[in-house]
């Protein structure tokens, strides 16, 4: 077959899974920037990264060393990891791992390939970064690239003839040479791998490699939804290779297959971190499911409330002092609460509220909840705020009017500056105080039925719908009996000021949004008799004495509010009355806690607790602490998200109930008696965990190879495009969290670990499951997830191997230092030590 | 106060700054507070010299009969101010270098920039000008270098190379002028005897002239104008509050050397027409190039450079009043926004302008606002320094300004309702308040203003009248619906690109950054 137009196109497009999946700031969701290698193994994704891009996949021998010698990494699993491998040469165990530690490999693996520094290929890159910058802006620029609708390759041919760039870099002639590229991308990428005399075969592997040149860009380029603009990439950078003299890059080679032994070395090394880890779970696991066979489950009537949090690591935090304060009962379960929609919160656009794998199926919107004038007046003052910003961000910008502007403007500027800085609480007070008197807040509702459409969108859910999403929501998260008299749904938010990745805080089931609107609507559904109704039919029945209560846990401050509170039955006001003191009680408890791993936050309490009695005082200061880090516009650390996760547990809350499990644990609840058809299962173990696997592996990678895979530091952010950060003036788009989500003054918090699954239910079942679902027994059997299953404990754990065999697991074979009976988990595997202000460690 | 308590309370603000930052240096373990601290006492010393000038009192010193240090009202102004908005920033970094490996470099060299521009403002000799200024520049190159990744060093060699043309020439002049004139000193009373004195010559060359030139041209340095405008866009490679200080303080340093320089720009036509020359280009090429900026901090760069070519023009026009103005809110205004740059997302939103035309009324009533705004506030202020062709371009500008904000509201507000008179009387107070502060400010300044008639002051202020209506009418262009951009506008667009592209001013910009 010859070249021609739609094989190339074809090809370009097979090539995408070089490209690491993001999203844009506003809504980032955490995902695997090795997505697309997801076929093959751990291990041979992370040799081709390494040819390919020099990216590492795994920590630094050095870093593994000082584990092993500070006990973190244990001999036991240091000789289980190599007894895996089947290390040749040496039956011996104890030997094995003698031979492995004398062994020393070459620090850093992956970073044999050095990139090129070849000055017309850097050249073609900051031509291809500059345009991909003008073309994907979101509205930053005040002057809007021209011609963009012919697409980034259309545009660039359109006005390449009169580019002073180009004729800077090709020369008169060269850029003459421009006419004679065809004017379509595909018909452009053809012409021109037709020209290098390029093998049809080879065609993938060259369009990788053009697409690893620039990570950032191609990702947003790919994000942004129309494909014939990588085609246009590709032809656009093979364009400028062909014009620029001396710039034709040689032909990429096929990858080495040869194994690099430092990746060997690592792979065991992260085995043998990861077994530690799953061994210290699991003993503690098991130290539960022993000693507490006798105690409640989930429902019984002793809980004066049940309440559901997302299965976000932050959660298992709050939950556990919660359980600890009152007779409260908690549910782990996603945190868009199983609705596929869109939401359009008041006077805003709809934004997708639900899992990125997941297509929304309607639209519900957030309406005033008050009488016709208060709403009318509140829409036109909130109408005027806009208008202001509009009316400064045309004087910033418009031509002309920035000189004035800023003479008057840095009056008012200036000191709200100094404000923000000396006195960052008072100012973020005074903000919202400021925004509360500008636009005075309403009351709202969730307006559910349907309306008008929006957009073309279907608007709001018939009862039908609001039935079948409800039963599902409540199937999953096990809650089908027992209900106790309030049942609270909260959504989880986080609330950070100055930080283009706020985003990245909030919840990734609800597609980086706030969780709490997700939480309304499925309250809404459960408290209307006719949801209920249909519910009964389904053999769920909710007896008229319970209410559901919507909430929001602020994860930056360990603050739940508890949303309409004027619908809640009068009868149900004390109950919610004491739930609301636990709630703040242990988020108190939570924020003290949490206290020891925020960058010097224990001195700043100790400063402000002078005077009161020390346990009240250490609670109140923790308070203040971390509403200041949440106004603070200078903060670089506000909180520290979901860094730490390891695991997700899969099981009834009895199976996690009194452990400390450091907030590194994705809890989902599931009650295997009540789903012997594997329905409620199949959802999580196609749903949650493998959200749960993307969040891990984007924090894995960044952390094992933040220049790569990694934002780079906020204070060298520089916003770009309304879409992401550049870090400095130019170059490509960043991937990825920014340090400061795994590591801090050169200290590594995020400790990397590939997600661990522990799931109880029969085996058979997960079997029945996983073959049933391609993608899942993917992830499985290349080893970018770990499973673990056990039948309610009592038949002990056993790990899934990669061939599909179950292992038993024993207690016996673990370390038992970190277990000694009463210990909580938190200390033993919480990497984020007590982390003072003044701790710049020395990282060079 | 007695005088030598007036300079102690002048030593304090000069050197504690700097000795703050010294303390810091080269110990990577220090959080910055001591520093911090040190300057904001730094600024305490300076408010009480603001004080005391209330009563009359000018701290001072002399070097045997020589004065060398004056604090004069513009002296303690703007030493008040940058003493401020390095505490702040410093107070920031704080925080925000918490976890930087480089943040000691930082207090540093803010440190010493501080004290040395501090010295700049209140420098009342040659020498001492000269020697503040190119502790300035060192301490700048310092400031970008910050941690050594390749592109900070990039971004600070390019500094360096432009810092080091204008220094240059400075240092040279100050030098020729010594030999032949003897001590100069700048106190406007004494540069009047320079000038008028005898003629003193270097080759073909007046002396008076040289000097004005080499002001010229170390200002044009300092202050990112064409054709040194590249080094400050790189500097976005420094981290946020290393911008916040170099945005808000250091770039005016071009400034404050002309207005100290102006008795002798007054009489040299050649040294303030490349001023004006300098000023107009950083305005039309400035503004071009932010505009086409997609990403915060090289915009809010390139923007500077505009509003530096805006300030110099000012200075050379005999606007020196507005000048000062302009040099403190601009340096208080970019240092909110770099500080501020981490929530542009929030503020990001599609150019809707197509979707919702003015129309002729729209027009008609943004004209009305602007002009009702800018009669009513010339009525009430009365700005009697503004009577003059530069004055009225001045005045001009803020015209443009109201009527930009107002198309901007009215854009946003397809219906109207009350809310929208409330904001013409928002315009209208805010213009008039403006006038009045620039009038009021430099009233207050008038004693240690130079008197000085420009050169050119119409000429400087008609082109840079024109200048703005050029950019106008290509953004005029460029805004006409798509596939009929007109050639001209595409061009400029893509001249924008080019001059704005980091890749062209250092080519290792594409390549991604490894450390370790």
């Amino acid at each position: 077959m010859s070249i021609n137009p739609i094989t190339v196109r074809a090809r370009a497009l097979a090539a995408v899974d070089a490209i690491p999946p993001t999203f844009p700031l506003s809504t980032f969701v955490a995902a695997n920037p090795l997505h697309g290698m997801e076929r093959h193994t751990f291990e041979d994704a992370a040799q081709i990264a390494a040819t390919t891009t020099g990216a590492r996949a795994y920590l630094a021998e050095s870093d593994y060393r000082t584990m092993f010698e500070s006990g973190r990494i244990s001999d036991i699993e240091l000789r289980a990891a190599l007894g895996r491998r089947g290390t040749p040469g040496s039956a011996d165990p104890e030997r094995a791992v003698a031979d492995f530690l004398d062994a020393r490999s070459d620090d850093p693996p992956g970073d044999a390939v050095q990139r090129r520094r070849d000055p017309h290929a850097e050249a073609v890159d900051g031509q291809v970064a500059k345009w991909c910058a003008a073309y994907l802006d979101q509205g930053q620029a005040a002057w809007e690239m021209p011609h963009r609708e012919l697409g980034l390759y259309g545009a660039w041919r359109r006005m390449a003839p009169r580019d002073p760039s180009l004729r800077r870099l090709a020369g008169t002639v060269g850029r003459r040479r421009v006419r004679d590229l065809p004017t379509s991308a595909a018909g452009a990428l053809c012409a021109l791998v037709v020209r290098r005399e390029l093998d049809e075969t080879d065609l993938t592997r060259e369009f990788r490699a053009a697409f690893r040149r620039l990570p950032g860009w191609s990702s947003a380029l790919a994000r942004s939804g129309n494909s014939e603009d990588l085609v246009g990439f590709l032809a656009l950078l093979l364009a400028l290779e062909e014009l620029i003299p001396g710039a034709a890059a040689p032909h990429s080679t096929a990858v080495d297959p040869e194994v690099d032994p430092a990746i060997t070395r690592g792979s065991i090394w992260q085995d043998a971190l990861e077994l530690g880890y799953r061994d210290q779970l699991l003993g503690l696991l098991e130290r539960t499911t022993g000693a507490d066979a006798a105690a409640p489950s989930a429902g019984t009537p002793l809980a004066e409330a049940q309440m559901a949090f997302c299965i976000d690591v932050r959660s298992e935090g709050i939950r556990r002092h919660l359980e600890a304060v009152g007779p409260y009962d908690t549910i782990g379960f996603a945190g868009f609460f199983g609705l596929p929609i869109r939401i359009a919160a008041l006077e805003a656009e709809p934004v997708a509220s639900c899992p990125v794998i997941v297509e929304p199926r309607a639209t519900v919107g957030e309406v005033a909840d008050a009488a016709p004038d208060v709403a009318a007046r509140r829409h036109d003052r909130h109408q005027a705020v806009e208008a202001a910003w509009e009316a400064r961000h045309d004087a910033k910008v418009e031509p002309a009017a920035p000189f004035a502007f800023a003479e008057a403007a840095g009056w008012v500027l200036g000191p709200s500056a100094a404000l923000n800085t000396v006195a960052p609480r008072a100012a973020s007070r005074l903000a919202s105080w400021m925004r509360r008197s500008s636009v005075p807040p309403i009351e709202t509702r969730m307006e559910l039925h349907p309306a008008a459409p929006h957009d073309g969108a279907p608007a709001g859910l018939s009862t039908d719908e609001q039935i079948s999403m409800a039963h599902g929501a409540l199937v999953t998260m096990g809650l089908t009996s027992g209900f106790a008299p309030l049942v609270v749904m909260c959504g989880h938010r986080s609330a950070t000021t100055n930080n283009p990745f706020a985003a990245a805080l909030d919840c990734g089931a609800c597609a980086g949004k706030a969780g709490g609107p997700n939480a309304r609507v499925l309250v809404e559904m459960l408290n209307d008799p006719a949801v209920r109704a249909g519910l009964a039919v389904a053999d769920i029945v909710i007896e008229p004495s319970t209410w559901f209560v919507a909430a929001e846990h602020e994860t930056t401050t360990d603050t739940v509010r508890i949303a309409d509170r004027r619908h809640v039955p009068v009868e149900h006001l004390a109950a919610l009355d004491r739930l609301e003191a636990a709630l703040e009680e242990a988020g108190a408890r939570l924020a003290a806690e949490r206290l020891g791993e925020l960058p010097g936050a224990e001195r700043e309490a100790a400063a402000h607790s002078t005077g009161h009695s020390p346990g009240t005082a250490r609670a109140s200061a923790a308070r203040g602490v971390v509403h200041r880090r949440s106004g603070d516009w200078a903060e670089p650390v506000p909180e520290w998200g979901l860094a730490g996760n390891a695991a997700v547990v899969v099981g009834p809350r009895d199976l996690t109930a009194g452990l400390d499990l450091g907030r590194r644990v994705f809890l989902h609840s599931y009650d295997s008696d009540g789903d012997v058809d594997g329905v409620a299962l199949g959802t999580i173990l196609t749903g949650p965990l493998v959200v749960g696997h993307w969040i891990s592996s984007q924090y894995y990678f960044s952390s094992v190879d933040p220049d790569r895979y990694g934002a780079g530091t906020k204070p060298l952010h520089n916003v770009v495009g309304g879409i992401g950060v550049l870090e400095g003036p130019g170059g490509d788009l960043r991937i990825g969290l920014p340090l400061e989500s795994v590591q801090f003054a050169g200290r590594r918090v995020h400790e990397p670990l590939r997600l661990l699954a522990v799931v109880q239910a029969p085996r058979e079942r997960l079997e029945m499951l996983i073959g049933r679902n391609a993608a899942v027994a993917q992830l499985l059997e290349n080893g970018w997830i770990r499973l673990v299953a056990g039948s309610n404990g009592n038949d002990g754990w056993a790990e899934r191997r990669r061939d599909g065999t179950w292992v038993p697991w024993s207690a016996d074979r673990t370390d038992t230092t970190a277990h000694d009976a009463g210990a909580t988990l938190a200390m033993a595997v919480t990497p984020r030590g007590a982390m003072t202000d003044d701790d710049t460690t020395e990282v060079e | 106060m007695t005088a030598p308590t007036l300079g102690l309370f002048l030593a304090l603000a000069l050197t504690l700054p700097a000795l703050g930052g010294l303390a810091t240096a080269g110990r990577r373990r220090r959080s910055g507070r001591a520093a911090t601290w040190s300057t904001a006492t730094a600024l305490l010393a300076a408010v009480v010299l603001l004080v005391s000038t209330g009563f009359g009192d000018v701290a001072s010193w002399s070097l045997g009969d020589q004065l060398v240090l004056q604090a004069d009202r513009l002296g303690v102004l703007l030493l008040v101010f940058v003493l401020a908005a390095t505490a702040v920033v410093q107070v920031y970094a704080v925080r925000s270098l918490r976890g930087d490996v480089a943040r000691h470099r930082f207090f540093l060299a803010s440190g010493v920039a501080a004290s040395s521009t501090a010295t700049l403002v209140v420098a009342a000799d040659l020498w001492a000008i000269v020697a503040a200024w190119l502790m300035v520049s060192v301490a700048t190159v310092v400031l970008l270098r910050h941690d050594g990744r390749p592109v900070a060093r990039a971004a600070s060699r390019r500094a360096a190379t432009a810092f080091a043309v204008g220094d240059t020439a400075l240092v040279l002049t100050a030098v020729a002028a010594g030999v032949t004139v003897g001590r100069v000193t700048l106190r406007p009373d004494e540069l009047r005897l320079v000038i008028d004195g005898p003629e003193q010559t270097l080759g073909v060359f007046g002396v008076v002239g040289l000097l004005a030139m080499a002001a010229v041209i170390a200002a044009l340095a300092r202050c990112a104008l064409p054709p040194a405008q590249s080094w400050l866009p790189m500097s976005v490679a420094a981290p946020t509050p290393s911008s916040a200080v170099l945005h808000a303080g250091i770039v005016n340093g071009g400034g404050v050397l002309l207005i100290r320089f102006a008795p002798v720009l007054g009489v040299s036509i050649p040294a303030t027409a490349v001023a004006i020359g300098g000023g107009c280009a950083g305005v039309l090429v400035g503004s071009a190039v932010s505009r086409t900026r997609a990403d915060v901090k090289t915009g809010l760069a390139w923007s500077t450079v505009a509003q530096m070519g805006f300030m110099v023009v000012q200075c050379v026009t005999g606007l020196l009043g507005p000048a000062l103005v302009h040099m403190v809110a601009h340096g208080m205004y970019k240092a909110n926004l770099f500080l501020g740059s981490g929530s542009t997302l929030a503020r990001t939103h599609p150019d809707h302008r197509g979707d919702h035309p003015l129309g002729a009324g729209g027009t008609a009533l943004v004209v009305v606002v602007a002009v009702v705004s800018v009669g009513v506030a010339w009525v009430v202020v009365r700005p009697s320094s503004l009577e003059s062709v530069p004055g009225l371009v001045f005045v001009g500008f803020i015209a443009a300004t109201v009527a930009q904000a107002a198309a901007g509201w009215l854009r946003a507000r397809p219906r109207r309702s009350l809310l929208d008179l409330g904001a013409a009387a928002a315009a209208v107070a805010a213009t008039t308040a403006s006038l009045a502060l620039a009038t009021l400010l430099k009233v207050w300044l008038e004693p240690s203003l130079p008197t000085v008639e420009p050169a050119l002051a119409t000429a400087g202020a008609a082109l840079l009248a024109l200048t703005a209506l050029m950019g106008w009418a290509v953004s005029a262009m460029a805004r006409r619906p798509a596939g009929r951009s007109s050639a001209l506008a595409e061009r400029a667009y893509l001249w924008s690109l080019e001059l704005g592209d980091p890749a062209r001013i250092a080519p290792t910009m594409a390549r991604p950054e490894v450390r370790s």
